[in-house]
């Protein structure tokens, strides 16, 4: 709002006099401007120099804009050497990694093909009961022995360092 | 829709028929539209795949059983499909002491 407002004051007080804050674009207002003043002369040289004024301007916009630009498509970035190459895969990879991991996605891998005759298997006798009381018997020594484990307390886990 | 003959299978109380994800292809006797059970055996088989058979890795899980009672649940994968049955459970050797 400050810059709108001082260069509309700078209209007021008179464009023609080109000083540090003329405007280089001339405001859309200024169509009255060739009859005001003495005719000829200055008039046709300030629009000249203004034009020349915004004609470099344009340059220099251009080429500051063509300094910013990251042309993907230039040769330039293809000249990258293969070490680099690697070290940025890896480092884009393990990003990925990161952002993956940080979500709760369930990962499941697909089964494997299988038994080729599904109805064979599932009309075969069942699992014998001889077996099934060895997976039984053998489940319930597994969780007795897990209830056994006890923790034997015999010394400080926390001890002084470098002390004798 | 091919259930591979899984509706013959003798004894058979019902049958299920799986995506690898556990949705229902095709089903039919007590097991019928039994998404609870086909999700709860689809649990079961991925979990049970994970488990190494042998120390070789080479075998792996070719008929998942849950026996229940009198009643046995038996698992198989053909082709990335879960077939389940459910079939009576009436063991053929005797009970040893």
């Amino acid at each position: 709002m400050g810059c709108c407002f001082s260069s509309d004051e700078d209209k007021d007080v008179g464009v023609q006099s080109a000083n540090e804050r003329t405007p280089l674009i001339p405001p859309p207002g200024d169509i009255s401007q060739p009859s005001h003043g003495g005719r000829v002369g200055p008039n046709y040289t300030t629009p000249n120099g203004k034009k020349d004024d915004g004609q470099s301007e344009f340059t220099r916009i251009i080429r500051q804009t063509a300094i910013n630009v990251i042309d993907v498509t230039s040769p330039e970035s293809q000249n990258i050497e293969q070490g680099e190459m690697q070290d940025r895969a890896t480092q884009y990879s393990n990003r990925l990694n990161m952002a993956l991991s940080g979500k709760s996605r369930v990962y499941r891998p697909n089964l494997p093909l299988g038994v080729t005759s599904p109805q064979m298997t599932l009309s075969a006798a069942p699992v014998s009961m001889s077996d099934v009381q060895l997976i039984t018997s053998v489940s319930e020594k597994l969780t007795s022995a897990a209830k056994e484990i006890k923790i034997q307390h015999k010394e400080n886990l926390v001890v002084n360092f470098g002390g004798s | 829709m091919s259930v591979h003959g899984i509706d013959r299978i003798p004894d058979s109380l019902g049958f299920l028929v799986l995506t690898e994800d556990g949705a229902v292809i095709s089903s039919g006797g007590q097991l019928e539209n039994d998404e609870t059970t086909a999700n709860k055996i689809t649990k079961l088989v991925h979990t049970a795949y994970k488990i190494q058979v042998t120390g070789d890795k080479k075998d792996a899980l070719r008929r998942l059983s849950v026996i229940l009672g009198d009643v046995i649940y038996m698992a198989t994968v053909s082709q990335h499909k879960i077939y389940v049955s459910k079939r009576h459970y009436n063991p053929q050797e005797p009970v040893q002491a």
